[in-house]
Order: structure tokens, then sequence, then C-alpha cells
């Protein structure tokens, strides 16, 4: 299994992810790194759990349908997403694997000019995302919730999209920090704001993750006061030093 | 098989000499290779003031003010863009990488942080010491003092004042930050 998340911000929707996947029997399980969010077509960001051959087949079919774009009513695209997916699911070389597979789909919505974000679930029920929203393990949703949980006092709908890049990154990292089984591996994300769409590169999210961990320590400091500086170390100082 | 060759176009012993002796000249003026980017860097890691180390946000911060030294030389500073927590440049990341990469700094991870500090060692020291000598050849020692300055600055200071400090300076850099003024 896997954890996608998905929070509407102010000014766009943030579409994250772990990257592993996990394949084979309980106790002889092999993990690997993978994609889990992407743009399958012009105008849409994708994030996917389960079941990856299932999950590639909705994606395939994603990708060639006629008459699927942002401009398209949001209600049409919701039920052309349904229809995709029970395709996918007659399909009898994927029957078994297909109950569990669940997808956070993003895109602007031109006719009514805002952000949207829809978790679709294989059962062929859907949620609109109003501001967060969770798939994939069970455990690691309840985890993630809870990370949710603690940063209650911070309302998503508030934050501008790079603020709320933080707090999105921040809840999955906690959560993968928890050690759930079949979570795991770096952070993925992309986003959806009024110019378009964009997959944040891992070198990027080099910067972001600094970001968060420059946030807890200020968070720290605010409650501590100053803590220890690099200069205050017991540490002897063996560096050097310009001539005067 | 046939392989079409391009004639290489014979160059004259002089021209060859030209171009060979310009860059010997232009190595060699101030007693060895210009310093770069990374030199100063270095330099910076291997000046006293942390001896465990520093994490990113401070080389970020520590090389952004250096570019603003009246000494430091154009040739030497990194470019920074504003970003979520302020001025950043992604050189600075790529350099820090490739200075653990050679040996030359170490990686030391930061217990409940994604970040790593990164701490000078014996060899980042002999490398300062070579490095401050070159900038003594290039007559760049009132930038080398200017970075030693910044370096005892920025490793005294607690996060919350550093960044309070740069967005004050520089406002300009500022405007992307995600973590909104107290002032």
């Amino acid at each position: 299994m896997t954890l996608i998340a998905a929070v509407r911000c102010r000014d766009g929707v943030i579409l994250g992810s772990d990257s592993q996947e996990t394949r084979g029997e309980r106790g002889r399980r092999l993990a690997r790194s993978t994609r889990k969010v992407y743009e399958p077509r012009r105008g849409f960001l994708l994030a996917w759990a389960g079941a990856q051959d299932v999950a590639q087949g909705f994606v395939l079919r994603f990708e060639r349908a006629r008459g699927i774009s942002p401009n398209t009513d949001r209600l049409d695209i919701k039920d052309r997403l349904h229809t995709i997916l029970d395709d996918v699911r007659k399909d009898a070389s994927v029957e078994g694997r297909s109950d569990n597979v669940e997808f956070l789909i993003a895109w602007w919505s031109r006719p009514e000019n805002k952000p949207v974000a829809l978790r679709l679930l294989s059962g062929g029920a859907s949620v609109w995302v109003s501001d967060w929203e969770f798939g994939g393990a069970p455990l690691g949703v309840e985890r993630a919730s809870f990370a949710v949980g603690t940063m209650r006092y911070i309302d998503p709908g508030a934050l501008t999209l790079e603020q709320a890049k933080i707090v999105a990154l921040k809840m999955l990292r906690d959560t993968i920090e928890t050690g759930v089984e079949g979570i795991g591996g770096r952070v993925q994300m992309g986003v959806v704001r009024e110019s378009g769409l964009e997959v944040v590169e891992q070198a990027d999210m080099r910067g972001l993750q600094d970001t968060v961990d420059l946030w807890e320590s200020r968070c720290i400091e605010l409650l501590l006061g100053r803590t220890a500086s690099p200069s205050g170390s017991k540490t002897p100082d063996r560096g050097v030093r310009p001539p005067n | 098989m046939y392989f079409c060759i391009r004639p290489v176009r014979a160059r004259g012993f002089h021209y060859v000499w030209g171009v060979a002796s310009r860059g010997l000249r232009l190595r060699t003026r101030f007693g060895g290779r210009i310093m770069k980017q990374r030199d100063w860097l270095l330099l910076f890691a291997a000046y006293e003031g942390a001896p465990d180390g520093l994490d990113p946000i401070r080389f970020q911060k520590g090389l952004f003010l250096f570019a603003k030294c009246a000494h430091a030389p154009e040739r030497s500073k990194y470019v920074f863009k504003p970003y979520d927590y302020g001025p950043m440049s992604p050189s600075i990341y790529r350099d820090l990488d490739r200075l653990v990469d050679e040996g030359l700094l170490e990686r030391v991870s930061v217990p409940g942080k994604q970040w790593s500090r990164y701490k000078p060692s014996r060899v980042t020291f002999r490398e300062g010491q070579k490095l401050l000598k070159q900038a003594e050849d290039e007559k760049l020692l009132e930038a080398a003092r200017e970075l030693f300055e910044i370096k005892k600055d920025v490793s005294r200071m607690g996060f919350n004042e550093l960044l309070e400090r740069v967005y004050a300076d520089y406002p300009e850099f500022a405007v992307n930050s995600i973590f909104r003024r107290s002032a």
C-alpha cells in the first residue's frame, strides 16, 4: 500500500505521497521506489495508491480518453473518471486486486475558476477535497490524520501555496517516520495552481525539507528562547582564521 | 563502413602557444588558480566558530551576506533567489555535496531533522590554510576577513535572529518567504 494526500489551500491544491512500492506476500515483501505523483494528461495531476497494474490501467485509459479537459464541467469529469475506473475493473486480469485502489486527481477548473481535487475510490465512491484528504494504507491514513490533527490550529484555506507545501511536507514526513508498513521513501509532491501544474523535482524538495527543519527549529526557539548555537559547542575548535 | 571525418583545421604554433600562454598567465597571475565560489564556501566551513559544523541554512545565509560585502569579488559570489526561507542559491547545495564527495567536508546527520550538518575535518582546515594563503596572494585578505566575521555572526545567532536580520536588511529577498515577519 501507500499513502497519498491532498490539501486545498488559498490558491491551489497540493498532492503528495510517499514513494515506496511494496510487492509480495506477508513476510516476503520487497520494497522499491516508484513515482506516485505525476501529470497523466495536460492540466491534471494524479496520485495513486494500491495495486500498480490497476493504477497503470486507469492512467492509460485516462490519458487516452477524449473530451476531458480542465474546461469541462467538473461533475462531467467525475462521471467520466468513474466510468474509466469501472472499465478497468472489468478486466479479468486485475480481478481481486482492483478492490483497493484509490486516486487523488486535481486540476484547475476553468468553468469555476478554482482548484478542485477528487478522491476516487474503486468501490464507486468519490469525495471532493475540501481541506485535507488521504488515501492508501488504513494505518497510514490514520497516522496522517493524526499528524494533521496536531496542526489543527492551521487552517489550510488560509495558507498560500508555498506555505501549504511546507505543512503538507511536514505531515507526510512525520507520517512516514512513524514506520507504518508499506509506507516509506522520499516524499513526492505536485501542485495545481491557476497558472498550471508542477511536479516538484527531488532537487527542489531539498529546499522544502530545509524549510520544514527551519520551521521546527524556530518553533523550538519560540518555546525555549535561543537554543544552543553552533559557536557554543564544547568541541575544541581547530578552525582557521585570517591574519590580522 | 564509411566514416565522414571532418578535417581538423591546422593551427600554427604561434596560435596554439598564444592560447596556452594566455590561460597560463590567467592561472598564475594570482599565484595559482583563481579563487572560485566553492573555495569561499570551503573557507567559510574551515573557519573557526562552529567546530561541530553548520546546517545548510547557515551556509546559505553566510554566503549570501558575503555576496553583499564590499570586498567580495564578483566572481566569488553565488547567485541567490528569494525563496521560502529568504535568499537561497541551489549552487550552494550542489557545492556542499561535492565537497562531501571529495572528502573535504563531513556530513553529519542531525537527530529529528532531515538536514545534515556539514562538519570540517583536518583536511578542511589544511585546505582552509591554503585558501587563506591564496586569498593573500590574490590581495583578497579583506574579503577573507569579512567572511570570517560573517562566520562568527551566523554561528552565534539563533535561527529567528538570523532570519530577522537578513529579512530586515534585504527585504527584497524576503518576498517569497513563507515565514511572516514579526514586525
